[in-house]
């Protein structure tokens, strides 16, 4: 009896730790402001289908080179196979995409900083409900502030990543991301409460044929692969730490659909709020800065509340910028032979420079003609470039290395055993050599203009 | 195939159509073309020879061949000095090409629908935003050298070249399709005798040894990596003939854009950036042609900026006697800081009344200084070393190894002590306004 609990226990523990490590801002941050500026219903769609036509095959599968090779990104495809020197560039792009990342997320993640000082220091109590949404805007067009908490959050990741308080950290995230999710559905039922909640919901779930283009497709792909962690190196690593008789599989699945709902709940909590208080849904960047106060306002407590949320906040950015320090600094101390010290403060230092012109894209006081020539801010381009164009090729190059380059042997031996796995590891083969490469080419071609399906669905 | 790889650099999808553009086409074109001949290619078999024989970079091979140490190091300084001035102008148009490829990325609509011409002023203008993609270029390029990865770099170079030779090949049939194909193609092919002036050969020749990267160091340090079994003849001879098919096929890509959009030839050093997004904008997939363009652009900027930066630092580092790694930054670093003023060319910010004083703006004025001054002089000091000083029977061993027509070597000498100095040097005097070969010319002629 005693036994069967203990081993169920485990279970949860594991599952749920594997989950925290998934929900990180692109969950919080990123899926709310991407679904509002993409017009919900369809678009909300297309994200599910990616999730899980793509990203849980392409997860198993950045999961497994990990495990297989014990390497970080860039090694993990240079010793499986040595002999195709060439797909090493699938890890580099992953390193350059948490690079870059990285200089945006600590932005945003001292962004998350500032609310929690903002709120301890009676942001609540000082401005009336009209103000609150402008703060966010006074605060992102303060260079030298925003700038100061980018500097902050890049120094104390740098600090965990060097002090070996990781492990302490990470043990503290998974308290801090269950704390999240009780919090996160104590919004979402009194949410529910909302007059916005039906138009909320509505927004959210009514696929509108009508508002949807096909051209935002790779938009939800970039986001399916940014809230799973995938194309950036840190699966991959994280696979290396994983032991072998846990099931990859198993495990992918189920972080990709709790991935799902907390996305869901996300967004069932902020939309509300936005309809209910007359807000634009594609307020961008800021979405969520803006509009959670107003929630918050109305609770009783929303000092304590709003410093909770906020902290839980930092702390998932946390959990997320130091495995992107980490997969850049090992990948370059595995290169170079450099030491972890020297690498992990070089990295940062270079996040953090990279960053500055993200940080000071409100204020326009670096770059000033940035806007003009590329018609976005600094920040947004590299949002962009990011999550439409990086992530996604990674993710194609890794499934076409799992499934045309890497021995089919090797990866069927790093499947659990038994029948029903190893259906489902002919099935996932077949997706990683056939289906996830159209896929993602075809959402490619699209982008890039050479076939448009807007047409062809509006002709049809 | 590495050969041509490395010979097509910016010069010649960059330099070379503004060049064209800007001198009158036809004429000088032929022109480039004897230049490239009789003057470029005897003197990069030249190069690679010193640097074979000598193993080792520039400054150095002068030195270990000199006999009598007289001082002919001198001409390894002037490589060196044209790489340095090179790199710090080359890595701000390689960080334009990065530019569009993000631009390219973020939506076509923007860069190719738009005036083409006004995106790249935006960007030019904009002293700032250069400047960020010219620290980019240059960190990447001093990383590249410093971490070793060049092998890897090399290797995906070949694959790069031959894509671009692919689509340049595409868009040039594309081009064919314009309807100012056949003015470009007269512009380009027809010499029109009463437009040429004669000091427009010096230009000629610059750009002769600027596409070869002749003049350089580059070359001699490419010669101290060759094999000893290699003909340097047959490769010299099969970058020449490279250099001279790609970079017709660069004309004639460029040019029926610019007769057809109506824009102007003289479009100065922003040439390829303002008519290619019209091409692009024409085509299927836009945005993918642009980014495959863009990024081939740079990659060819990138295995041309290594070898800049490396004959800069190894010579630096043969004479100081400092670490590879140090060397290679400080070098990196001096490009980046010398480079700055050409950033910021078209921006009032650095240097407001450089072209007031100067007539051309700080990048165009490093630019025309070395290819104009730096790299023919160069030329002429290592033609005048390997024809006159050099040991007679080293050079005709290197010559001779690996081909059959050992008496080319003959004639091959006669051009390096005789027909190259001479040559340059009326190309130089004439230059100088020492004596002007327009009236002789035209004397002879019988125009008057």
């Amino acid at each position: 009896m005693s036994h069967t609990r203990e081993h169920w226990g485990s279970r949860l523990g594991f599952v749920l730790s594997a989950i925290g490590s998934a929900v990180g801002l692109g969950v919080l941050w990123k899926f709310p402001y991407t679904v509002g500026n993409n017009g919900g219903g369809l678009f909300l769609c297309a994200y599910f289908l990616c999730i899980i036509i793509i990203g849980i095959p392409v997860l198993i599968g950045e999961l497994m080179l990990g495990r297989l090779s014990q390497r970080a990104a860039v090694g993990s495809f240079a010793t499986l196979t040595r002999n195709r020197p060439n797909w090493k560039i699938a890890g580099w792009l992953g390193v350059l995409s948490s690079f870059l990342i990285m200089s945006f997320y600590s932005v945003i993640a001292g962004w998350g900083m500032s609310y929690i000082l903002m709120s301890l220091s009676g942001f609540y109590q000082r401005l009336s409900p009209q103000d609150m949404g402008h703060v966010f805007d006074t605060l992102y067009q303060s260079g030298s502030i925003t700038l100061f908490w980018h500097f902050l959050f890049t120094l104390i990741t740098m600090g965990i990543v060097l002090s070996g308080v990781r492990k302490g950290i990470e043990l503290w995230s998974k308290i801090m991301t269950r704390a999240l999710f009780v919090m996160l559905f104590a919004f979402f039922l009194y949410s529910m409460s909302l007059d916005g909640f039906g138009k909320a919901a509505h927004f959210i779930f009514y696929p509108n044929l009508q508002e949807f283009k096909f051209s935002s497709v790779l938009e939800a792909l970039g986001l399916a692969f940014f809230t799973l962690s995938l194309g950036q190196g840190i699966m991959i690593s994280y696979g290396s730490y994983m032991r072998k008789q846990e099931n990859i599989p198993q495990l992918a699945s189920v972080v990709g659909f709790a991935v799902i709902i907390v996305a869901i709940l996300a967004a069932l909590t902020i939309f509300p709020v936005v309809f209910t208080f007359g807000f634009e849904p594609q307020q961008g960047t800021g979405l969520i800065f803006k509009t959670l106060p107003y929630l918050f306002v109305q609770l009783p407590g929303a000092l304590v509340i709003s410093t909770i949320f906020f902290t839980l906040f930092v702390f998932t950015a946390l959990t997320s910028s130091i495995p992107f320090i980490e997969v850049v600094a090992t990948n370059l101390m595995e290169l170079i032979g450099w030491s972890r010290k020297k690498a992990a403060l070089l990295v940062a230092a270079s996040t953090f420079l990279f960053g500055i012109p993200s940080a000071l894209s409100g204020s326009n006081t670096v770059l000033k003609s940035w806007k003009q020539i590329y018609g976005i801010s600094f920040f947004d381009t590299i949002e962009k470039l990011v999550s439409v164009w990086i992530i996604p090729i990674a993710g194609l190059l890794t499934a076409l290395y799992i499934g045309w380059v890497l021995d089919r042997k090797t990866s069927s031996q790093d499947f659990p055993t038994g029948v029903q796995w190893k259906t489902f590891f002919k099935l996932w083969y077949f997706f990683m050599k056939w289906i996830i490469p159209l896929t993602i080419f075809l959402i490619i071609l699209q982008k890039s203009g050479l076939v448009n399906f807007d047409l062809l669905i509006k002709l049809n | 195939m590495a050969a041509i790889g490395s010979a097509i650099g910016l010069g010649i999808l960059w330099k070379f159509p503004y060049t064209v553009g800007e001198n009158g086409g036809g004429l000088f074109l032929l022109f480039y073309f004897i230049c490239l001949i009789v003057v470029g290619l005897p003197l990069l078999i030249a190069e690679l020879m010193v640097g074979r024989y000598a193993q080792c970079a520039a400054i150095g091979a002068f030195e270990a061949l000199d006999r009598k140490s007289s001082g002919w190091k001198a001409v390894g300084w002037f490589g060196v000095a044209a790489s340095f001035l090179i790199m710090s102008f080359y890595s701000v148009i390689a960080g334009w090409g990065m530019s569009y490829v993000l631009t390219s990325l973020l939506g076509s609509d923007r860069i190719l629908a738009g005036n083409a011409t006004e995106t790249f002023l935006a960007l030019v203008t904009s002293g700032e935003v250069s400047l960020f993609w010219h620290f980019l270029f240059t960190f990447i390029t001093v990383s590249i050298v410093i971490s070793g990865i060049r092998k890897g770099i090399e290797r995906w170079a070949k694959i790069m070249t031959k894509a671009l030779l692919i689509l340049l090949t595409l868009l040039f049939l594309y081009a064919l399709t314009l309807s100012g194909f056949p003015q470009a193609a007269r512009f380009i092919f027809h010499p029109n005798a009463f437009d040429f002036k004669l000091s427009s050969v010096i230009e000629a020749l610059g750009l002769a040894f600027w596409t070869l990267s002749i003049g350089q160091g580059i070359m001699i340090s490419y010669g101290s990596y060759m094999k000893r079994s290699e003909s340097i003849v047959h490769l010299s001879g099969v970058v020449a003939l490279a250099v001279i098919v790609v970079s017709i096929l660069a004309a004639l890509t460029i040019f029926p854009v610019v007769f057809t959009f109506d824009l102007e030839p003289q479009g100065g050093y922003g040439l390829v950036f303002k008519t290619l997004p019209y091409l692009f904008n024409q085509l299927p997939g836009s945005t993918v042609l642009s980014t495959m363009f863009f990024t081939l652009f740079v990659f060819t900027a990138l295995t041309s900026a290594i070898p800049l930066i490396e004959v800069v630092a190894s010579n630096l580092m043969e004479l100081y006697q400092i670490q590879r790694k140090s060397a290679v930054m400080i070098v990196g670093f001096a490009c980046f800081v010398f480079g700055i003023p050409s950033a910021y060319a078209n921006a009032p910010s650095v240097f407001p009344n450089w072209t007031e004083i100067y007539g051309a703006d700080f990048l165009e004025t490093v630019d025309h200084f070395v290819s104009v001054w730096v790299i023919p002089i160069g030329g002429f000091l290592s033609a005048i070393f390997v024809g006159w000083v050099m040991d007679k029977k080293i050079t005709r061993e290197e010559f001779s190894r690996g081909i059959r027509f050992h008496f080319l070597w003959s004639y091959w000498r006669i051009f390096m002590r005789y027909i190259i100095p001479s040559t340059i040097l009326i190309i130089i005097v004439q230059k100088s306004g020492l004596y002007n070969f327009d009236t002789l010319f035209r004397h002879l002629a019988g125009v008057d």
